[in-house]
């Protein structure tokens, strides 16, 4: 049995968190790769990979999970590849776009917002639900907007990755244990993606550092340390507001759907405390991370995320423990369960 | 005044006798034979005495069974099994009952039957061949998880008593499916082997005579 589990975790989060990663990492690889000069179009190029990383890494787990799905779908949540997918599209044509932040967090909300509310339909949905996941993608959006440009690619990366962990975990509190490995699927390709923009990063200070003690009068010195300080993270691609704004996206209906089909104690406090949490990393903000070492600055920033959904995942736990053992189900005493009856 | 209370008891005392007889015209005691063919009076499913169990196999290993409580529905049938019973049963997903809480609530989500979607599984009968006495072999629509498929079930009346509104009649009804018919795959091959395909459903059934308006 042990080897078939082995198989199937393979199957349906490792192959299609490696699908992600190798779509968001070869930009990365081939900005490394090449010339600055010729960086720029390659940048907006690996950007475009950056945004398609954690959408390839869900639809491939969901294919092959669940299978292809009909246009309509059977099942209402059979229709989250469609909107990932267009989470996707829109995320990777505006983050191929220049324009500022503010314009591809308002384009990417705006039209995955829009689309959300009127095609991503759950069980039990009503008007007020459907405006909460609009406003929640265009509320969330931003935040991890400004998550991306305060945090480097490794730091964004992570975050966005123990977020998505945090989802699966309350999915399988929820006792919708599919959607739950898709969600980990994604955290994997993110978390994938962060370590190779890492090493990446590092390496590219490490050239830059080495070519300006080398070749002083090659580089200039202070270009060199303007861009890429030598305590800093060297960032070979940032992550674009249309990016964050649609993995937020993702993110947001994930959550909704997780809340729709909730068969466990998840209340809806706790994928809102999930969605939010990168909110604490920007509590260190950029001026406070100053000096240290790039790991330092994204241990700080990711680990005050993960603390938010670890307590939340605790809390979320405590309450499916908690019901359990109010309910009179197996293992409680059978005395208990008479009088309860009698009442 | 004497003749006046004979005619009057000549008369009431049959009308008393009939009275008292049952409703139904049923022969009284359980062992009577039913000597006159009955017309396929519906039956009320009574919920309470009324489930349905499944089976299905658990991790290539054991035999795990399940409960769904409560089936509401109908049943058509002549008492002297002079025609095939039709049944019209509905077995709502709330009540699923596996004894534990985090089963049943699993089972509801979405990786199995999808209970906010797909509330109810319902079986129409729409015709029956004898195999015995009192043992039909029923072919209808089973609609489960969104999908209705026709199958077959095999069908025996288990008895005819009384209860308190008037006759019950007891059905015992077998069937077995495929899961992965309906739609219903997670378990089979993703994860691998966790839950068997086929299900094995044991429905016990007690109706009741519908009562006159």
């Amino acid at each position: 049995m042990l080897p078939e589990v082995a198989l199937y975790l393979l199957t349906v989060l490792l192959l299609p968190a490696l699908a992600g990663v190798a779509v968001g990492g070869f930009g990365v690889v081939m900005v490394a790769r090449c010339a600055e000069a010729d960086r720029a179009r390659a940048v907006r190029c690996a950007q475009v990979g950056q945004a398609l990383a954690a959408p390839i890494a869900f639809m491939a787990s969901f294919l092959l999970e669940t299978g292809p799905v009909g246009l309509p779908p059977v099942e209402r949540w059979h229709v989250l590849p469609y909107a990932v997918g267009a989470a996707a599209i829109v995320g990777a044509i505006v983050s191929g776009m220049r324009s500022a932040w503010w314009v591809q967090w308002s384009i990417v909300a705006a039209i995955l917002g829009g689309l959300a509310w009127k095609f991503v339909v759950f069980p039990a949905s009503n008007p007020y639900l459907q405006a909460g996941l609009l406003g929640s993608i265009v509320l969330v959006g931003l935040l991890w907007s400004a998550v991306a440009r305060d945090a480097c690619s490794v730091g964004m990366a992570m975050m966005a990755a123990i977020v998505f962990a945090g989802l699966g975990v309350l999915m399988v509190l929820a006792n919708f244990a599919s959607l739950g490995v898709m969600a980990f699927a994604v955290a994997a390709a993110l978390a994938g993606l962060g370590m190779v923009s890492g090493v990446l990063n590092l390496r590219e200070a490490a050239r830059l550092r080495a070519a300006a003690s080398v070749q002083p009068s090659a580089v200039d010195a202070q270009s060199v340390g303007e861009t890429c300080p030598a305590e800093a993270v060297c960032e070979l691609v940032p992550w674009t507001a249309a990016a964050a704004t649609a993995l937020a996206a993702i993110a947001c209906v994930l959550a909704l759907c997780g809340h729709a089909y909730n068969y466990g104690e998840v209340r809806p406090l706790h994928w809102a405390a999930i969605l939010l949490s990168p909110f604490f990393a920007l509590l260190i903000c950029r001026p406070c991370l100053r000096g240290v070492k790039p790991i330092v600055g994204v241990a700080w920033r990711a680990g005050l995320c993960l603390v938010v959904v670890l307590a939340t995942i605790i809390n979320a736990a405590g309450h499916d423990d908690d019901a359990d053992g109010g309910s009179g189900a197996a293992g409680s005493d059978p005395m208990m369960d008479m009088l309860e009856e009698s009442k | 005044m004497r003749t006046l209370i004979v005619a009057s008891s000549l008369i009431a005392v049959p009308f008393l006798v009939a009275m008292s007889r049952p409703m139904s015209g049923a022969p009284s005691g359980a062992t009577a034979p039913i000597t006159q063919p009955a017309a396929a009076g519906e039956l009320t499913l009574d919920p309470v005495h009324s489930m349905a169990l499944f089976r299905i196999q658990h991790l290539e290993a054991g035999q795990f069974w399940g409960r769904i409580n409560a089936l509401s529905g109908s049943v058509a049938w002549p008492l002297d099994d002079s025609a095939a019973p039709t049944i019209k049963a509905v077995a709502e997903i709330k009540n699923i009952d596996t004894g534990s809480e985090k089963l049943d609530n699993n089972l509801k989500g979405p990786n199995f039957f999808n209970e906010k979607e797909f509330p109810s599984i319902s079986f129409s009968s729409t015709g029956g061949t004898r195999v015995a006495e009192r043992h039909w072999m029923l072919t209808g629509d089973l609609s489960l998880h969104g999908v209705t498929k026709p199958v077959q079930v095999d069908c025996v009346v288990t008895g005819v008593g009384k209860g308190p509104t008037g006759k019950k009649v007891g059905f015992e009804c077998m069937v077995t499916i495929k899961r992965s018919d309906f739609g219903m795959t997670w378990g089979i091959e993703k994860p691998p082997k966790a839950l068997g395909d086929e299900v094995r459903l044991v429905i016990g059934l007690e109706a009741d005579e519908t009562k006159a308006e």
